[in-house]
């Protein structure tokens, strides 16, 4: 294309403004890409769920603890395939922000039974069965920590700041849902967190667990199931609330919604911003070229070269900016993580890269219709007449 | 008409701003043999540029016949007229109006932008141009590194390159010193004489017109 090396040295003329202009647009863009991956930990999708997957929690407080002896009780109920707890432990280790990594501990005998979701061999199941401080984790975590079969861990829970289990790595385990693949995650047993709380925080917690998970038999009448398993609490100190695992999730998603929806509202509006940031400066092209317009047309240029020579400009401004902010996303994402260790779900998905092209395209395309109006509506005399 | 190559007949020009009508040229009659070298003279505001704009194609007169090079340019769609313009005109301005961000040799080269000559071909002709003009050695300079002189000159070389019809040139002398405007008019004397270029040339420099062929004098939208 004969245009080209004008258009490159056009979007330059002001070289300071453009690179402004690119910085705007790339940190915009980038911003508009870690948010969308925030938004993404909040989105799940019910082809993940387990056909009749009931969780149960304390009826009036999600924090509070559940009795061990319900599981028993459970079982009895007609229609409960399975029974199994588990507890969540944190994501601390080590002083180092960096070093963080999730882990549940959960009830070393049923889970399996259950949570056909986290993929493990038989024998690592055995050996998570029978050796008595054993740890199960996924291939992410073994690679970033370079922990092998055998070796011992040091690990704490991040409320119960006392507690403090060696464990044995006996096995790994791999997330089924597409997007967990690449979390760092660790499996503790429940019964040695049980025995550490039981004896740093307070004896009776050894009989308590952080919430039970039930298998409903047929799956379809789930609903039921829950309202049986719950009506066996009914007006005890210690009443449950079971439902089924996409109502708990969306629960869990409800208790964001504000901020989901702000970070959604605040995402569109970023894009106004790119839009704005480019539209401006594409304006002051427009003006600044309105008497070489019109010397371009009189050498015989038509309308079709200055939308070219518009529009490119435009868009090479734009596909850079999109470019550096694609290309910081990613870093962008480690950044917030570190910064904010709770939201360590947050992963890097290509898609925000893919859609970051296309959505700049329309965005150079918009801006450059200001410049291109202007350019084609003025005539060359009155184009000519004017002096920047 | 043969060896005319500008017949303009009651020619007649209005622009219309806010509602009003600003007559600007009236019944104007002017033939141009090929291979004149015509000066149009005028006081500021007598319709000089006007005219010159009509004759180069980038206005449409109002009323009248008008032809240049063989065509009837009232006739033609605006992307006709910018092929037509590519092909015909050589125009110059007062101000030089380069793109400040090329050099002079892709200044010259941007009208054969337009054209299907191949790169080769086109740096021969943008080499030929600018050495007509004495800058060959000046190709790589940016317009800011130039004289005003030589920036004209390169706006010549530039009119040039195309091998047009006819030269227009709109007081291409009202920005420069004495010395650089005399460099101007002998070279656009020699374009003349040398090169067979037919060039119509606006001035209110009595110095500037001694180099033309024939002078006319153009008062209050009237050629005298
Ligand atoms: N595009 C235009 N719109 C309105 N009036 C114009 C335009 N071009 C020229 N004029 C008017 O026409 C008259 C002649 O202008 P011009 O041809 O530029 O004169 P000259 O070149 O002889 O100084 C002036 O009064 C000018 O204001
Ligand atoms: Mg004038």
């Amino acid at each position: 294309m004969k245009l080209l090396k004008l258009i490159v040295k056009n979007a330059f003329r002001h070289r300071l403004r453009t690179i402004l202009t690119i910085l705007g647009l790339a940190i915009t863009i980038m911003s508009f890409g870690i948010v969308r991956n925030v938004l993404e930990v909040f989105s799940f999708s019910e082809d993940d769920l387990i056909p009749g997957h009931l969780i149960t929690r304390h009826k009036t407080s999600m924090m509070q603890f559940l009795p061990y002896s319900h599981l028993d009780k459970m079982r009895q109920v007609e229609g409960v395939e399975a029974v199994t707890y588990g507890f969540w432990m944190g994501v601390r280790y080590g002083d180092d922000p960096e070093e963080f990594f999730a882990r549940m501990a959960i009830d070393q005998d049923n889970f399996y039974k259950i949570r056909s979701d986290w993929i493990t061999s038989e024998e690592d199941i055995e050996d998570f069965k029978t050796v008595k401080n054993a740890a199960l984790i996924t291939p992410a975590l073994a690679l970033k920590k370079d922990w092998e079969e055998g070796d011992v861990i040091t690990v704490g829970c991040d409320y119960f700041e006392t507690v403090s289990l060696d464990v044995e790595i006996v096995g790994q385990f791999e997330f089924a849902q597409e997007q967990n693949r690449q979390a760092e995650f660790m499996l503790v047993r429940g019964d040695l967190f049980r025995r550490a709380i039981g004896q740093e925080v307070s004896p009776e917690m050894e009989h308590q667990v952080g919430w039970i998970e039930l298998l409903a038999d047929p799956p379809d009448e789930a609903t039921e199931i829950a309202t049986r398993v719950d009506s066996l609490f009914m007006n005890s100190d210690m009443e449950t609330k079971t439902e089924p695992v996409n109502a708990y999730a969306n629960a869990q998603v409800e208790r964001f919604r504000t901020i989901i929806t702000a970070l959604q509202v605040s995402s569109y509006l970023m894009i106004g911003v790119i839009l704005l940031v480019l539209l401006n400066t594409m304006s002051m092209v427009a003006r600044e070229r309105i008497n070489e317009n019109a010397v371009l047309k009189t050498l015989g240029f038509r309308g079709k070269h200055l939308v070219i020579l518009n529009f490119g400009e435009s868009m090479f401004v734009a596909l850079i900016g999109a470019v550096l902010g694609a290309a910081l996303i990613w870093p962008g994402i480690k950044l917030f993580k570190t910064l904010m260790p709770f939201l360590q779900q947050v992963k890097f998905e290509w898609i925000t890269v893919v859609w970051v092209i296309p959505a700049m395209i329309i965005v150079g395309i918009l801006a450059s219709l200001v410049p291109v109006i202007k350019a084609t509506n003025t005539s060359i005399v009155d184009g000519l007449r004017t002096l920047e | 008409m043969a060896g005319y190559i500008v017949n303009i007949t009651n020619l007649y020009k209005e622009y219309i701003r806010d509602d009003m009508r600003i007559p600007v040229l009236y019944d104007i009659n002017l033939d141009v043999p090929t291979g004149e070298f015509l000066a149009l003279m005028g006081p500021s505001g007598s319709g000089k540029t006007t005219l010159l704009n009509l004759i180069a194609g980038i206005d449409r007169p109002t009323k009248g016949d008008l032809s240049v090079a063989g065509e009837s340019v009232a006739n033609l769609t605006e992307g006709q007229l910018a092929q037509w313009r590519a092909n015909h005109i050589g125009f110059i301005f007062q101000f030089y109006n380069l793109i400040p961000v090329l050099t002079a040799f892709d200044n010259v080269e941007l009208p054969l932008l337009l054209t299907s000559l191949s790169k080769r071909e086109r740096r021969e002709h943008v080499e030929t141009a600018l050495s007509i003009v004495g800058l060959a050695d000046r190709m790589n300079h940016y317009p800011r590194q130039l004289s005003g002189g030589q920036e004209q000159r390169v706006a010549i070389a530039r009119a040039l390159v195309t091998d047009p019809s006819i030269l227009l040139a709109d007081e291409p002398t009202g920005d420069l010193d004495r010395q650089s405007a005399e460099a101007i008019m002998t070279l656009l004397g020699r374009l003349n004489s040398e090169f067979n270029k037919t060039i119509i040339m606006v001035t209110h420099d009595p110095r500037a017109a001694e180099s033309a062929k024939v002078v006319r004098h153009l008062d209050k939208g009237e050629l005298t």
